[in-house]
């Protein structure tokens, strides 16, 4: 094993009633910030709920800093694990909470008060100190049960569905937090959410969970760009997907025939043609394909145009908000799109 | 029309001044007197178009059914001005409430008023004094139903549970103020009501008797009690035993609870029927059964008797095991009760923070579960300290408190036990009024930790 390799999970594997988690196999970097992302119901929370040891312990399956921690009760593992709703201890106090989890650890009253302190003065709650944790809004539950955990300076720190029940604001205070305090401390986290907005506002790396399985880790450009099959692809908010056979650097779609960047390794499998990657052109250049509108969606920061290209083929662009008033339904668009911008994949690949 | 009632008025008085000189009303007599003041009166108002025709001959028809019949009601001219007076008051209110508001409301007033002259004039006879009180609380009352039904509740506890007429009308008051003071807030159900209506009886049924032995007592019976050197004795070793066994029972029951409520086991179902088991079997039986363990002439209760010196048969050890084992169920279930309704989340959260399994029990689960289990701590404490059956067949002295009431029953009788019983009763409801109220103060006790 590397040295660079910090956390390390080969085939974990679980049974839990009618569901079945894994095998699972993830490697992190020391202080990696890793946002595991998937359908509710996919199995991420019994993940971290099995890497916190919740679930009892298995061999030679988790190594954590070159040890086996596998074996280890929940509370040797020294992993942080905040749960979807807080979970505070709600007949203690804020600062009871955050203190909870020092008791275990081996240091002078002057170090138990300074470390309290250092972390009240983080995570912003000196004020709320005293106050009982039933008082709490959401964000402040968040934050207190997220200083909870990193308080006792966790190896791993598990997140589940940090920005949950949170509104617009609180989710983007919390996120300013999570960058803060991942920053100051160099915690190695997982992040588990389900909301893909969150990966593009937080994520160094990511993965793909579904049906209990890690299905693709990386960039998030990597998964938004380049997903190796239609879960992922779907999950990203693919919305040009069509089925193809493809032939050497040919791709042959229903209405169209494409020309590839690279030759696919299967026969056949599925083209991404990205929205934003799709150019409304003047009808006098060159053009792939020519479609009717058949519906305007404005979004705020773009717009969505639907194109009917064939009976049962559409197409999704998205454009700049400037440019609204030259669409109108039933209007004919030119269309065209980069040979680099197509993504073929085939499903079940890994 | 402005004549009509200067007409009614010329009428009437001169039918009163043709009756007077028939000798049929006496002229000058204070009631007549009375009747003739009152009369020019309301004539004067009526004349200056002031007031209300209707009222003001009502209130001559009323004056006039007096000057013929007043006499033959009551034989003396106070009781007849009374009467008088309160059947004016009546046909005012009555007037009012079928004028101002509507008729719907005027049938209860009237169907009232005629329930309390059935109570009082036809079934209780001689009762016109009560009657024209009752008439007049009715009438001051009848705007405010709630204090209506207070006042009616008093008058029926007067009328109908006659010795214990003060305690029937403090249920009852104690029952309508519950009633009363229903908010519905977010949830507002009719049915609800009724149901709550219907636990009435169950008030009367616990609260009555209670009430009954404890008012009836004289004071100076139960402090004369409470200086008699065995019966002082005797209630404090029912405390001193009852506290025992709650605190053997929490030490056995508390640990096994939370194994119980955490753990998933074949037989738990067995174990949780087991824990019923006091409550089912008579207590008579219970106390026989475990005399037939522990008993010195039995094996095991020889063995130990032996060996460790203990014996239980007659001894504060024997009171101690008969309170455990009627005890048992109610600590048992508001312990496992209480630590179902702990979620495992916590204890969870707890070990990923350090928490050893010890740990999360002690610091989490049973604080947060502290309070049910206190709870059931008291129930349990209450059960020990009442125990007679079980009690009486294993160690029947040194005599506990429900013992020395059946010695004190059976040696001089009913009347004589009942101070004693007043005094137990008395001071068992002290003792658990203020271990409720220590229980309601739990949580807060426990916010202060760190």
């Amino acid at each position: 094993m590397k040295k660079t390799e910090f956390l390390c999970i080969n085939g974990l594997k679980r049974k839990l009633g009618q569901f079945s988690l894994g095998p699972i196999s993830l490697t992190l970097k020391r202080g990696e910030y890793f946002v595991l992302l998937g359908p509710t119901g996919c199995g991420k929370t019994s993940f971290l709920s099995h890497l916190a040891g919740l679930y009892g312990t298995d061999r030679e399956v988790i190594f954590l800093d070159d040890k086996d921690i596998g074996r280890l009760p929940s509370n040797k593992r020294r992993i942080g694990y905040v749960m979807q709703t807080g979970n505070l201890f709600p007949h203690l106090s804020v600062k009871a909470n955050i203190a909870f989890g020092l008791k275990y650890l081996k240091m002078t009253r002057g170090e138990y008060s300074q470390r309290l302190k250092r972390f009240l003065d983080l995570f912003g709650l000196t004020a709320l100190a005293d106050r009982s944790c039933l008082t709490l809004s959401g964000g402040e539950t968040k934050k207190t049960a997220i200083a909870r955990s990193l308080i006792i300076e966790p190896r791993l720190l598990l997140l589940d569905e940090p920005l949950g029940m949170l509104d617009h604001n609180g989710r983007k205070e919390m996120l300013e937090v999570l960058k803060i305090i991942h920053h100051e401390l160099h915690t190695t986290t997982i992040h588990v959410t389900h909301d893909r907005h969150e990966t593009w506002m937080t994520g160094q790396s990511c993965g793909v969970m579904n049906q209990g399985k890690i299905i693709q880790t990386g960039s998030v450009s990597e998964l938004f760009r380049q997903p190796v099959d239609l879960f992922t692809a779907e999950f990203f908010g693919g919305m040009n997907i069509f089925p193809a056979s493809f032939q050497g650097k040919k791709a042959k779609l229903s209405w169209i025939d494409l020309d590839l960047a690279q030759s696919p390794e299967k026969k056949i499998g599925w083209v991404l043609i990205r929205p934003e990657n799709i150019r409304v052109v003047n009808p006098l250049h060159n053009h792939k394909i020519v479609g009717k509108i058949a519906g305007v969606r404005d979004f705020g920061e773009y717009i969505e145009i639907e194109v009917q290209i064939d009976e049962k083929n559409r197409l999704f662009l998205h454009t700049s908000v400037d440019s609204a008033h030259c669409f109108s339904i039933g209007n004919t668009l030119h269309l065209d799109w980069a040979r680099d911008s197509i993504h073929a994949f085939s499903q079940g690949k890994i | 029309m402005k004549k009509l009632p200067f007409l009614v008025f010329i009428l009437h008085l001169s039918g009163h001044i043709i009756l007077s000189l028939s000798n049929y009303l006496l002229p000058f007599e204070l009631f007549n007197l009375l009747l003739l003041t009152t009369n020019l009166i309301i004539a004067l108002l009526l004349f200056r178009g002031r007031g209300d025709l209707l009222l003001g001959l009502g209130f001559m028809m009323i004056l006039a059914a007096h000057g013929f019949i007043g006499q033959k009601i009551a034989p003396d001219a106070l009781t007849s001005g009374a009467i008088l007076m309160v059947n004016l008051l009546t046909l005012y209110v009555g007037y009012k409430i079928f004028s101002q508001r509507s008729f719907l409301h005027f049938i209860p007033f009237a169907a009232i008023y005629f329930l309390l002259f059935y109570i009082f004039i036809v079934t209780m006879k001689n009762a016109e004094a009560l009657f024209l009180l009752s008439i007049m609380g009715l009438c001051a009352t009848i705007r405010e139903p709630k204090l209506l039904a207070y006042f009616l509740a008093l008058v029926f506890s007067f009328t109908f549970c006659q010795p214990y007429a003060w305690e029937a009308a403090l249920v009852s008051f104690f029952f309508l103020k519950m009633m009363f003071s229903i908010r519905s807030g977010t949830f507002s159900s009719r049915i609800a009501i009724i149901f709550l209506g219907c636990g009435a009886g169950l008030v009367f049924l616990v609260l009555l008797p209670v009430l009954v032995i404890i008012m009836q007592e004289d004071p100076r019976n139960i402090i004369n009690i409470l200086k008699m050197a065995d019966i002082r004795q005797a209630i404090y070793l029912t405390l001193v035993t009852a506290t025992l066994s709650s605190i053997i029972l929490a030490l056995f029951c508390i640990p096994l609870a939370y194994a119980v409520s955490r753990l998933q086991f074949k037989g738990k179902n067995l174990l949780l029927s087991l824990i019923d088991i006091p409550i089912v079997i008579p207590q008579s039986a219970a106390g026989l059964a475990l005399l037939a363990v522990f008993s010195k002439q039995q094996i095991l209760g020889g063995a130990l008797f032996t060996i460790f010196g203990l014996r239980f048969d007659g001894t504060i050890l024997g009171i101690c095991l008969a309170q455990v084992f009627v005890a048992m169920p109610f600590l048992m279930k508001s312990a496992l009760a209480a630590f179902d309704s702990v979620h495992i989340v916590y204890e969870q959260a707890s070990r990923t923070l350090g928490a050893s399994s010890f740990s999360a029990f002690w610091r989490i689960a049973l604080p947060l579960a502290s309070r049910g289990i206190f709870i059931g701590f008291v129930l349990a404490w209450a059960r020990a300290a009442g125990e007679f059956g079980a009690v009486l067949f294993i160690a029947p002295y040194p005599v506990t408190a429900p013992i020395a009431v059946y010695n004190r029953f059976t040696s001089v009788g009913v009347i004589q036990a009942a101070p004693l019983v007043a005094t137990l009763l008395l001071f068992s409801l002290v003792m658990f009024f203020f271990l409720q109220l220590a229980s309601r103060m739990i949580p807060a006790a426990y916010q202060k930790e760190s």
